[in-house]
Order: C-alpha cells, then sequence, then structure tokens
C-alpha cells in the first residue's frame, strides 16, 4: 500500500512540476507594443487604416477622428505614414497640415495616402490594374527608398492576390536601397489561426503571403492582431537586408468606431 | 516477466499488424492526394499568379512531413487510444485483472508495465510511420531539399529552408518527440479505461473525447480553452522544422504536454488502485 501511494504521490508531484515549468512563462505574458524612443538613422514607419465600420457599413476617417489621428501620428513621429481611407484629398491636405511643418502627402484612389516627413517625396505612381495602391519614391537621409502602399478588397481572396501581387511585381520592379510594402492587406494569416477548421479562404490568402514574404521581412511577425475581431490584416514589409528594431500595432489608439491599430517598424536600412 | 506476458499478449492481439496496415493505406491515400494536389492546384492556373504552391518544392521530405502531420494527429492517436483503453477495462471486463494480481504482483507494477509497454508500442509505431513515410516519399516523390511556406501545417510563419540532411536529422529528433507527444492520449485512454469494465466502452470513449477535445482545440472560436487542452500541444515537435528552431518553446509544449500524461496517470492509477477487483 505505501508503495502504492508513493507511486500516486509521485506522478501528481511530476504533473506539478511539468506545468510549472511548461505555463511559467504564461502566467506572465510579454506586454504588448509599445513605441519607444528609436536609435539615430532608424527608420519609422506606420500603417493605419484610419476607416471604420458602423451598424455593418464601411466609412472612412470621420472630421472627428481627424486631430485624434494627427495626434497619435505626432506621437509616433514616423518618417513615412501609409494611410488607407482617409476621405478625400482636402482631409489628407488637412491630416498633412496638422501634423505641422515637413511633411508631404501623395494620395491615390479610395483614401490610401503616403505622408513623409523630411523626406524628398517623388511622384506618386499608380500600379496598373489596382485600385488603391501607390509606388512612392523617396530619399530619406541620402538613402533610395521605394515604397508601395496598398488597400486590398476586404471580400475577395482571388482579388486580394492580384492586387497585392500587382502591387509587389511593380515595388520589385524598383531601383531602391530599401523597399517597404505597407498597407491594410486583408490577410489574415496569422499562424494562430490557420487552425481554423471553419475557415475556407486560408489557403489562398497564404498564397498571397508567401509571394511577398518570400522577398520581404514581414516587420511586425507574431506581435498579434491588428484590426476588430481579432484578426491581423495591417502589415509592414521590409527588405530582407534591413534590419528590424521593433514592430507591431499599438494598442489602445482607435476612437469611435475606427476598427484597426497602427502598425508601427522601426527599420534599420 | 509481467512485461514479457503483456508483450505476448500484445503481439498475438494483431494490433501492432492491425495499426501497421493503417499507417501503409493512410499513406497511400497521402500519395494520391498528393499528386492529385499538385496536378490540380498548381498545374498552371494562370488566373492565380501569384503562389508558391508549385510543384517545383513539392518532393519526398515534404510528403513524408505532410503524411507524418496529418498522420500524427488522426491516426496515431486513434491506436494509442485503442491500446491504452483496452489495456485494463479490456483484462477487467475478461476477468483477467483478477487472475493476474492473485499473482505475488502489486498493482503499482501492473499499471507501470502496461502503461510501459504501450508506450513502447506506441513509440515504436511513430518510429514506424516516419521510416514508411521517408521511405515512400524519397523512393516514389523524389529527394530534395526542405522548402517551407506558411500554410495549412501551421510548421511556419515565414519561409524555411532546410537542406536534405538538415531535414533527414530533424525528422530523426522528431521521432522521440513524437512518441512524447502521444503518451498523453495514451495516458488519457487509461484513465477512461479504469473507469469502465468493458473494452469496447473504454476504446469508444478514449477515441470520441480525443476527436472531440481535437476538434475544438482547432475551433479559432474556442481559443481560450486551448491551454486547458493536451490536443493543442500534441504537434509541439513541428517546432523541429525551422531553421532555428526556438528550444525553449520546444521545451515548454513537451513539459505541458508530460504534466497532462503524468496527471491523467496519476488519476488513473489512484482510481485502479483503490477499486475493488471482481
Amino acid at each position: 500500500m505505501g508503495r502504492e501511494l508513493a507511486l500516486e504521490l509521485a506522478l501528481f508531484a511530476g504533473a506539478l512540476v511539468s506545468a510549472l515549468f511548461g505555463y511559467g512563462g504564461q502566467l506572465f505574458p510579454p506586454p504588448p507594443f509599445e513605441p519607444g524612443a528609436r536609435e539615430d538613422g532608424t527608420l519609422r514607419v506606420v500603417t493605419w487604416n484610419v476607416g471604420g465600420a458602423r451598424g455593418g457599413e464601411l466609412h472612412g476617417l470621420r472630421d472627428a477622428d481627424a486631430p485624434h489621428v494627427a495626434s497619435v501620428l505626432r506621437a509616433l513621429a514616423p518618417d513615412v505614414a501609409v494611410l488607407q481611407e482617409v476621405g478625400s484629398r482636402a482631409a489628407a491636405d488637412e491630416l498633412a497640415r496638422a501634423l505641422g511643418s515637413g511633411w508631404e502627402a501623395r494620395r491615390g484612389a479610395g483614401g490610401l495616402t503616403v505622408l513623409a516627413r523630411e523626406a524628398e517625396l517623388d511622384r506618386a505612381r499608380r500600379v496598373r490594374g489596382v485600385g488603391r495602391a501607390l509606388v512612392v519614391e523617396l530619399r530619406w537621409r541620402g538613402l533610395e527608398v521605394a515604397l508601395a502602399g496598398v488597400h486590398a478588397d476586404a471580400f475577395d481572396p482571388e482579388e486580394r492576390n492580384e492586387e497585392v501581387g500587382r502591387t509587389a511585381e511593380r515595388l520589385f520592379d524598383e531601383r531602391a536601397d530599401l523597399h517597404l510594402l505597407l498597407g491594410d492587406l486583408n490577410l489574415d494569416v496569422d499562424l494562430d489561426k490557420k487552425r481554423d477548421l471553419f475557415s475556407s479562404q486560408v489557403h489562398l490568402d497564404v498564397e498571397t503571403y508567401n509571394f511577398v514574404a518570400d522577398r520581404l521581412r514581414d516587420a511586425a511577425s507574431g506581435r498579434g492582431a491588428t484590426a476588430e475581431p481579432d484578426r491581423r490584416l495591417d502589415y509592414v514589409f521590409v527588405s530582407r537586408s534591413a534590419r528590424v528594431e521593433a514592430a507591431g500595432p499599438w494598442k489602445g489608439q482607435r476612437v469611435g468606431t475606427m476598427d484597426h491599430d497602427p502598425v508601427v517598424a522601426d527599420v534599420l536600412p | 516477466m509481467t512485461l514479457r506476458l503483456e508483450g505476448l499478449r500484445l503481439w498475438r492481439s494483431r494490433q501492432p499488424a492491425l495499426a501497421l496496415g493503417a499507417v501503409a493505406f493512410f499513406l497511400a491515400l497521402m500519395l494520391l492526394g498528393f499528386y492529385t494536389y499538385a496536378q490540380s492546384r498548381t498545374g498552371g492556373s494562370a488566373e492565380f499568379r501569384y503562389t508558391y504552391e508549385n510543384r517545383s518544392y513539392f518532393n519526398g521530405l515534404t510528403f513524408a512531413l505532410y503524411a507524418f502531420y496529418f498522420g500524427f494527429v488522426l491516426v496515431l492517436p486513434i491506436f494509442a487510444a485503442t491500446e491504452g483503453g483496452a489495456q485494463l477495462a479490456g483484462d477487467t471486463g475478461g476477468g483477467t485483472l483478477a487472475l493476474l494480481l492473485s499473482r505475488p504482483v502489486s498493482k503499482a507494477r501492473l499499471f507501470a508495465t502496461k502503461f510501459a509497454l504501450a508506450a513502447g508500442y506506441t513509440a515504436a509505431l511513430v518510429g514506424a510511420f516516419l521510416a514508411l513515410a521517408l521511405t515512400v516519399g524519397l523512393l516514389l516523390v523524389g529527394w530534395g531539399d526542405l522548402d517551407l511556406y506558411p500554410g495549412v501545417l501551421q510548421m511556419t510563419d515565414r519561409p524555411q529552408h532546410l537542406t536534405q540532411s538538415e531535414g533527414l536529422a530533424r525528422f530523426a529528433l522528431a521521432w522521440p518527440l513524437a512518441s512524447v507527444g502521444l503518451l498523453a492520449p495514451l495516458a488519457f485512454s487509461f484513465l477512461v479505461s479504469v473507469w469502465t469494465r468493458s473494452a469496447v466502452n473504454a476504446v469508444g470513449t478514449a477515441v470520441a473525447l480525443y476527436l472531440v477535445m481535437y476538434v475544438v482545440a482547432e475551433v479559432h472560436f474556442f481559443q481560450d480553452l486551448r491551454p486547458l487542452l493536451f490536443t493543442s500541444y500534441l504537434t509541439f515537435w513541428r517546432e523541429l522544422f525551422r531553421e532555428e528552431v526556438d528550444w525553449p518553446t520546444l521545451a515548454r509544449d513537451g513539459a505541458k504536454l508530460l504534466a497532462f500524461t503524468l496527471l491523467f496517470l496519476a488519476l488513473a492509477f489512484r482510481r485502479f488502485r483503490r477499486r475493488e477487483e471482481a
């Protein structure tokens, strides 16, 4: 009887020790991403879908939310920001003005807006066959940077595949020291989500993601959801030669009916 | 003596031969599925251009990995649960357990022997599955490096490249780790087995509960339940198939599975040592 009780207690004790080792880290999960101070020479880029949804209807940036967006961008002080769903050209210009001096804006279709600070921003070029995409060249501290912003279709994975693929190919055509692809790609390919047995579109989006990820680094990989409800739709892709110092969605910055977080990346070219 | 006797009984039950047959049948189905997928989904679909799902990276190693992954979650736990469920309940229902305990053998030794034998059997089954999958893959699909992309296998969140020799070394490491992973469903089936006196009921219940827990762990809606289910960590060995293995994560997930295994065994043994044998 004594040996049997000892075996039982040993099994329970082994289970407890293993659980403490295995789950110990989960008791103190890593803190969410917070943009901090960055080293000199680090390029800070941001992508943010500033639109929202109310009662099932999608809408662009609301006038009431524009000052908040400007204040978040001022706090982040990025060198480049790619915004989606900025309502109008006037709203884009107003946003650039609200950010202060030294900012320039380039605007594409569907509210896609590229804002750059203290960088020589060339003319924005559209991507053939893609409504909401822009490719811009800019010079930042002597570096040639090719940047693509895209807002892909929210509902059709094949449409997304064409839009993201064409934009990426157009970007790869540009000769530059650093390539960046930012935007709301509407791809939810977070590793954890692929467990979902009820998802029928994941494999199509995975192929689109792979097409970009094969050439560029997904800066905020593994940093969690960027949009409601618990989806990772917004991406910053950077050249593989660049080093990502810090990246992730900055939580707690939405107001009103906004449904995306700004995604920030500090990149050492 | 007890171990040899139990081993002989397992061999005569023909379950190992049945399991190997099922594994071979499963691999044949995988091979068929592999070829049809490569032909129908990637045979030059012009409209879906931006893709890496083409035949260039399909080879024997990717076949073996896909086959082993699906076999590991769908086939091997069923055989582990069948073996574990049948061990104690089968002997109880058939009256063999009372006969065994009439000899000078403790319940602790009998329990440990049965679990050790079942664990050895599942480890051998894992090894046989891996060896067969690699042999079929390398002979019928072809040699090459192991390229992995983010996809339905959840192996990686970024493109990975392993040379052929690195890939084979990772498969060798996957054998012991996957065998440890299967101890949890095996121990769970032991737990079910001590609560019933019918082998059929024990096996059926263990398999059904395993499938329920596996499905729940896979549905995103239930993601908050995942830490509570051993099925969430079964395929922790996938971490091996990365260019840079995250050993701390691998160790932590392995420890979680071990914790479930030991807890199930402790509860099963508690019930087993306290109950009266007819």
